[in-house]
């Protein structure tokens, strides 16, 4: 009891460490800490921003702190932001978020991977000087915001964002479909076979020695640790179909049917047709904002007023 | 087949298993800060592709030679010679590449100092895109120490540390700002 007692509370610290260090979570397109935005332009801010989203799925998101924290420097804590709330979406890393710190009266543009050709940093480096640092040095905030903001969405949609179609993850998956298409149905119908044979044999060692191999074979092209799960479950289940013939057989024939109808139906590929779409996208009604997957490398640039 | 057969058997195959395992998550790793330095190596091309700009801008604005020109172009050149020869060390490259970086930093401190320069559109414009390219140098070795701690931890880790000894993966030192990198270059007028 004692020990399950410290264990909880060395979880509790670690959590909060782990508090401290992130980023805070965006929740909405304007995201005003500083108190510098009234509320009514904040809201139409808002509504553009998210209006700009639902038709061209590119996120400019705008958040004001009062102060920096000690250990960030304005660079460090915009890609931060950036990064963590995962801002754009992940196949073209459309996200632009303008960050601004009041006291220490400084502003930086952090711009995805995606949006760097359309909007590089020298463009945002002139919005800084000569639309942003004017207006915030006689204290108009949302006037300097709002035009510069304007400025991004027009030149954006004179442009085509870049999409990034290399992406390793994808061409997995594609890889992955054609693999089991092709060959799904003939490796199916090994195994079967093999089951097959085993359930005659009744010998439980040779299961053994063959689930330990095919396990082997199988790890070394997945490199997932579990097939070593796997092949208990074979041994376990070589054990129970030695002892039960009859029912052995029964599973065999099933099974070869489901292959049958698979092959007809190419229920395969048509199944897993479906993981490509619908891994963002979680829920853009109501206004809010949620990052879609986008990420960073520094892009953008800094200014002062 | 005897009962203490079977078990040392399987025994056997969980520890090869686990061999496989092993050396299969330390090479996709060393693979993944690999790649992440080469990313590193992007930025610093891009970053030295722009220095030939600045100088040439502030050159002609100034209309009067200065020193750090001279040493802006002699440690481009070393920089060239490593990166161009394959059998050149990380340690050497992070070293051509911190002259480089001071080199610059004198010019920009100068650059502060000439009114006349601050304004130019055009020097403007080629310390935002200088500024962009220290920012992404810094995020890209900031990844890197995060891949290469993985990597580490898994190197040195205990049961994992066997494997990584037999199959000979040595712990991998970070990428560290060399000394005196924090501290702002001094200005001579000397010309």
């Amino acid at each position: 009891m004692k020990k399950i007692y410290s264990q909880v509370c060395i979880i509790g610290v670690v959590s909060l460490f782990s508090l401290s260090v992130q980023a805070q979570k965006l929740t909405q397109y304007v995201t005003d800490n500083a108190n510098i935005i009234p509320d009514v332009e904040q809201a139409i801010l808002e509504n553009k921003l998210a209006t700009f989203y639902a038709s061209t799925t590119n996120q400019i998101v705008v958040a004001t702190i009062s102060e920096l924290p000690n250990s960030e420097t304005i660079e460090t804590l915009a890609n931060k932001l950036f990064n963590e709330n995962k801002i754009g979406q992940k196949d073209k890393n459309n996200g632009l978020l303008f960050l601004i710190s009041l006291k220490d009266r400084k502003n930086r543009f952090e711009t995805g991977y995606g949006l760097e050709p359309v909007i590089p940093d020298v463009y945002t480096g002139r919005l800084q000087r000569d639309v942003i640092a004017p207006a915030f040095r006689v204290g108009d905030y949302i006037g300097g915001i709002n035009q510069s903001i304007d400025q991004i969405i027009n030149r954006i949609n004179n442009r085509e964002v870049y999409v990034d179609k290399g992406l390793p993850d994808t061409i997995d998956l594609k890889l992955f479909l054609v693999f089991f298409s092709i060959f799904g149905t003939l490796i199916f119908l090994a195994v079967c076979q093999l089951l097959f044979n085993m359930s005659k044999t009744k010998s439980v060692i040779l299961g053994v020695v063959t689930g330990t191999v095919s396990g082997i074979i199988l790890f070394t092209i997945t490199g997932l640790i579990y097939s070593f799960l796997l092949i208990f479950a074979g041994y376990l289940l070589d054990m129970f179909l030695s002892s039960n013939l009859l029912l052995a057989q029964k599973i065999v024939r099933m099974l070869k049917e489901i292959d049958k109808g698979t092959n007809h139906g190419k229920g395969w590929t048509s199944r897993s047709g479906g993981w490509g779409g619908g891994s963002w996208g979680s829920g853009s009604g109501g206004g809010g904002f949620s990052g879609g997957g986008g990420s960073s490398g520094g892009g953008g640039s800094s200014g002062g007023w | 087949m005897k009962k203490s057969t079977i078990i040392s058997l399987v025994v056997l195959a969980v520890i090869v298993l686990w061999g496989f395992s092993s050396y299969n998550s330390l090479v996709s790793q060393r693979e993944a800060y690999t790649a992440q330095w080469s990313q590193v190596e992007n930025q610093y091309q891009r970053r030295f592709d722009l220095i030939p700009n600045l100088v040439n801008a502030i050159k002609g604005s100034l209309k009067q030679e200065l020193d750090v020109f001279g040493e802006i172009a002699a440690a481009r050149t070393r920089y060239a010679g490593v990166t161009a020869n394959t059998t050149s060390t990380q340690a050497e490259r992070v070293q051509a590449t911190s002259q480089v970086e001071s080199a610059l930093g004198r010019l920009l401190v100068i650059t502060e100092n000439y009114p006349e320069l601050k304004s130019s559109t055009l020097i403007q414009d080629l310390l935002v895109q200088l500024e962009g390219t220290e920012n992404r140098v810094s995020v890209e070795r900031q990844k890197y120490n995060e891949f290469i701690k993985n990597y580490n931890l898994q190197v040195q880790r205990f049961p994992g540390s066997i494997f990584a000894k037999i199959f000979g993966f040595p712990v991998q030192p970070y990428f560290e700002s060399v000394k005196g990198s924090d501290v702002p270059p001094v200005v001579d007028f000397k010309n």
